[in-house]
């Protein structure tokens, strides 16, 4: 039933068969490439020339001195890759220390958002009364730009005015001292449990909409056949919400990989070191130490590495030939 | 399906752990919003000490609130029809045909999403300014120049996800159509696309939001005049003082409209097959 | 569709074959002219900054006939406009910027350099108090790029009530008396057993406070940031016994809250004056948020010098708000009189009296549409005798950056893990400086 993405599907019956159809097969060839030409034309335009011109820039020593007339700004090979990727220095070391403890932050925010998401989407497919009231408002914390619901956690964090240490301290006297929150290792966890805050609505949204794709009488057949709710999920809902859900993920994995907002608002251009991520990192070099060439250099490391990731994910996981299709 | 005893409690605790965790920082948001400023910056109170309607009042004065909306609504709205356009007939392409380089191309617009956004800030506008010197076309500081820079931000991710969507509907469903002659692209509009309506309104939403709230590039394409919300926001924040309650009650305020679309909206998140299309 | 791949094919080609740099800048001029002007906050809502220029620009307009299209702009994302506009040569033809950016965007060449014809033209050197100006770049060979507009300075502030109340009759000289007062002032006031009072408070989260406080206090402990040679000594001496000695307040000396290392703003910082919770800060100018709040319970002094004094009883950086022209202006002429005006008594006067910013004027101070209140009499003290620019490098601005992080990550560990040792603090700014060494 359900296609993989990329796959052949099969010659339409009109093209194959009846008079016309060496004109229609070559009308056919035409039409997928007008399809895709307005989105060409602009990814052109806004991603791939700014890409290739941070990549180039990589390869440049580009700060003040020759910002202005950056197009004969000299060219050094290889040193800002050297310089970020030598671990021995105080730069590299960062460079990966930043690397793992963004991986780590990904795979927990992501984890995180899925379930909820998934959880949240799932009970309210079934009905009762004031779902639609809870579809709002779960929605909620999206029409909200992200700028300030960043803001409301670092007021709810704040180590003496906060509500989280009011409640933990003053009214559950769970802990005695009052912990930091944003300062230390515990920002790490401030920072994941607001980005999960901001994100899981994304996949709430889109598992909502996966899970109508499956029709009721699937269901209904399932369960003649004696399979109970738990059964029905695992072994229906989820491969039948598969692509969709596959993609999601991808996608979500890169946009939380070079996640900036969030921590940028939360703790400011000089967040501390437990908390650092890649976006933030490289905003550093290039903004905050003009070494656009640094902040290149990392930037095209980090291309390539979620290129290669991507690349043996999809091959994985969205194969070109399945076998079964109708 | 049977609701079993065990489910029902089962959904209810889920839901209501959920609705509390998403309610906490609303609700500091809420009532941040009804503090005098001294309040808003002191220990936290669950209710406050002394209620004030001042910053739903003030807000308008201290930035020009009502021109930032405008020119959010304008910008974002025709961002996002655009971007769903372009992302609807790319992915159909990408993802119901067959062609030589679609993989690649494909790939090609993944790998936008691999590169840290804040980079593309100066190329960017490096490349509005060229333009605008060499055809004369202001880029820079104009809506085209914002709604152009948000489109293309979105329709990776649009482009994408509806080519999972689409990748779920079985192929029957045009083949069926296509038996009394349309073409595959007719057969896509008129019997595909109703199908994906929950995917197309999802991605829809999604791709409006990410503009809604944008800061980073309209802080630089733009001026006063076309300021948008997300960036006017910042402006709470002056040399004096950052007025915390003001832009509460702004951000407030603002999702309000959103909301209401939202509601308006959302029925069309819950359209399944149910309406018999499979054959 | 065509249109438009044609618009890109076209566009992109100029963009890989022209330079950036053909774009070149007539600096006649005549009649009919409208300039455009990048102004930044300075008064408590873009609005109110809007306000008080209006009438400053019509007058502007009426003496000259040069149109002023002006736009206020918030501080938080300016600097990456400033940078659009330096790397494309799009820009407006007067553009404020912040002091500690100075030396870095004069570096970039973007800003034309005020020869002595352009000086003549815009009032002379000598119009100028010497601290605004040096820190403009006003040294430099060939011509500052950049006029002081407006000038701050940092100071002590205390709250004369609680002064009185723990027996203290003038604000302290030195940092010993200083210290010894927050202790006097540190105090459980309502018996719960958390203190609830403190002597002192301040921005720990914000690094830009952060650098402005520990270049002060490591000039008078002899420490610089960059050697005669120009290279980064972000950790030289000097600037280590500094850091002990200010992050010592929260680790050692318990006058200031662990709590402030969340305090990102010096309005939080205000904030928690007006409210009582502190009785002494150092920083910038709290009189607009003080007088917004109705509050009236403060004073100003000098800051207090290290004793015994190693190095210059410097108290504080030259603060303020610089101008200049961007070397793509097609009107060079107007910019130029734009620049004169403001820097004129009469623009500076408003600018006194509406934003409660210094004068760089010189012969401002003595006029007589100055209200010579004991605040200013302070200021302009300090300004003359006690202020000197940030060190005027061409990596200023990062280093602003790096050892404002420094000291932030210093305080973080303070509040988290109690006192620091000076080999820790030490290596916090070698990392600092290693890093200074390797930027751009």
């Amino acid at each position: 039933m359900a296609t993989t993405l990329n796959e052949s599907p099969p010659e339409s019956r009109t093209a194959r068969t009846g008079s016309g159809g060496r004109r229609r097969r070559r009308r056919l060839n035409l039409l997928p490439y007008l399809l895709v030409l307005p989105e060409l034309v602009a990814e052109l335009l806004i991603h791939i020339i700014p890409m290739a011109l941070g990549v180039w820039i990589a390869f440049l020593s580009l700060n003040q001195l020759s910002i202005r007339h950056w197009i004969s700004a000299p060219f050094v090979g290889l040193t800002n890759f050297r310089n970020g990727l030598d671990p021995s220095t105080a730069i590299g070391s960062q460079f990966f220390q930043t690397l793992g403890r963004t991986a780590v932050y990904t795979v927990l925010v992501l984890g995180l958002c899925w379930l909820l998401g998934t959880a949240a989407a799932y009970f309210l497919n079934s009905q009762f009364r004031g779902r639609g009231l809870l579809r709002a408002l779960y929605l909620l914390p999206f029409a909200l730009p992200v700028f300030v619901s960043a803001i409301a956690f670092a007021f709810m964090f704040n180590q003496r005015d906060g509500i989280v240490n009011k409640v933990l301290v003053d009214e559950l006297h769970l802990v005695d001292d009052r912990p930091f929150w944003l300062i230390g290792s515990n920002a790490f966890v401030t920072l994941v449990i607001a980005s999960v805050w901001t994100a899981w609505p994304f996949a709430f949204l889109l598992q909502l909409a996966a899970l109508q794709t499956v029709p009721d009488e699937v269901y209904e057949a399932a369960a003649l056949d004696g399979a109970g709710r738990w059964r029905q999920f695992f072994g229906i809902t989820l491969p039948m919400i598969r692509t969709p859900n596959v993609v999601m993920l991808l996608l979500m994995f890169l946009a939380t990989f070079n996640q900036f907002t969030v921590p940028y608002v939360l703790f400011g251009v000089s967040p501390p070191s437990e908390a650092t991520l890649m976006s933030p990192l490289i905003y550093q070099f290039s903004f905050g130490n003009w070494n656009f060439g640094l902040g290149g250099a990392v930037s095209t490391l980090l291309l390539v590495l979620l290129f290669v990731v991507s690349a043996v994910y999809i091959r994985l996981v969205m194969p070109k030939e399945r076998p079964g299709h109708a | 399906m049977r609701d079993t005893v065990s489910f029902r409690v089962l959904r209810a605790a889920v839901l209501t752990s959920i609705t509390a965790m998403v309610l906490l920082p609303l609700y500091v948001i809420v009532v941040s919003s009804f503090k005098p400023l001294a309040d808003v910056s002191g220990p936290f109170t669950w209710l406050p000490d002394r209620f004030t309607l001042e910053p739903y009042v003030q807000m308008w004065s201290t930035i020009p609130l009502a021109r930032y909306l405008a020119n959010s609504v304008l910008v974002t709205s025709v961002s996002t029809l655009l971007a769903l356009t372009i992302a609807v007939l790319a992915a159909f392409s990408l993802s119901r045909l067959r062609w030589r380089g679609q993989r690649a191309f494909s790939l090609l617009v993944l790998s936008t999403q691999m590169f840290p956004g804040i980079l593309f800030l100066l190329p960017l506008y490096l490349i509005f300014t060229q333009i605008q010197r060499t055809i004369g076309v202001q880029l820079n500081g104009s809506y085209a120049g914002l709604i152009v820079t948000y489109m293309t931000f979105s329709v990776p991710f649009a482009t994408w996800m509806l080519m999972g969507f689409f990748a779920a509907i079985p192929d029957d469903l045009e083949e069926a159509a296509m038996v009394d002659g349309t073409t595959r692209l007719g057969a896509f509009l008129r019997v595909v696309l109703p199908v994906a309506r929950p995917g197309i309104v999802a991605v829809g939403v999604f791709t409006f939001l990410n503009g809604w709230g944008e800061v980073l590039f309209a802080s630089v394409l733009t001026t006063r005049e076309t300021r948008t919300l997300a960036v006017g926001l910042q402006a709470f924040s002056t040399q004096t003082d950052v007025r915390w309650n003001e832009m509460m009650a702004a951000s407030i305020v603002i999702s309000l409209p959103v909301l209401v679309a939202f509601l308006l909206v959302q029925r069309h998140l819950v359209q399944g097959l149910a309406t018999g299309a499979v054959k | 569709m065509n249109r438009l791949r044609k618009a890109v094919a076209l566009g992109s080609a100029a963009l890989l074959a022209c330079s950036l740099a053909a774009c070149s800048s007539s600096s006649g001029d005549d009649g009919d002219v409208t300039i455009t002007w990048w102004a930044t906050n300075l008064a408590s809502s873009l609005e109110r900054d809007k306000e008080v220029l209006t009438p400053v620009l019509q007058r502007f307009t009426q003496e000259t006939g040069i149109k002023v299209d002006f736009e206020v702009n918030a501080w938080g994302d300016y600097y990456n406009k400033v940078l659009g506009a330096v790397s494309s040569g799009e820009g407006p033809d007067v553009m404020s910027v912040g002091t500690t950016w100075t030396q870095t965007l004069a570096d970039t060449g973007a800003f034309l350099q005020l020869d002595d014809k352009r000086m003549t033209a815009v009032g002379g050197r000598d119009k100028f108090l010497g601290p605004p100006l040096a820190a403009a770049g006003g040294d430099a060979k060939g011509g500052p790029s950049f006029l002081p507009m407006v000038s701050g300075v940092n100071n002590l502030w205390y709250n004369p009530k609680l002064f009185a109340a723990a027996g203290i009759d003038a604000p302290p000289r030195t940092w010993n008396e200083f210290v010894a007062d927050a202790r006097a002032l540190t105090k459980d006031t309502d018996g719960d057993g958390t203190i609830d009072q403190w002597g002192f408070g301040y921005p720990a989260g914000m690094a830009v406070e952060l650098s402005h406080l520990i270049f002060a206090v490591g000039r008078q402990e002899g420490g610089q940031m960059f050697g005669a040679d120009g290279k980064p000594t972000l950790d030289s001496e000097g600037l280590v016994k500094a850091a002990k000695l200010i992050t010592d307040l929260m680790a050692t000396d318990k006058v200031l809250s662990p709590a402030d290392v969340e305090s990102t703003a010096t309005t939080d910082t205000f904030q928690d004056f007006i409210d009582g919770r502190v009785a002494m800060t150092i920083g910038p100018s709290p009189v607009p948020t003080f007088t917004d709040a109705k509050f009236t319970d403060y004073a100003g002094a000098d800051m207090p010098l290290v004793e015994p004094l190693v190095g210059d009883p410097i108290m504080t950086h030259v603060a303020g708000v610089n101008i200049g022209v961007f070397a793509e202006t097609k009107h060079e002429d107007a910019a130029l009189k734009l620049m004169k005006y403001l820097t004129d008594e009469a623009a500076q006067v408003d600018f006194y009296k509406d934003f409660d910013v210094l004068p760089t004027n010189r012969a401002t101070y003595d006029s007589p549409q100055i209200e010579k209140t004991p605040l200013f009499k302070t200021y302009a003290d300090i300004l003359a005798k006690h202020a000197d620019t940030f060190p005027l490098n061409s990596k200023t601005g990062q280093a602003e950056t790096l050892i404002g992080d420094a000291m932030k990550q210093l305080f973080a560990q303070a509040a988290l893990k109690g006192p620091l040792s000076e080999a820790q603090i030490r290596d916090t700014l070698t990392k600092a400086n290693t890093q200074l060494v390797a930027a751009g």
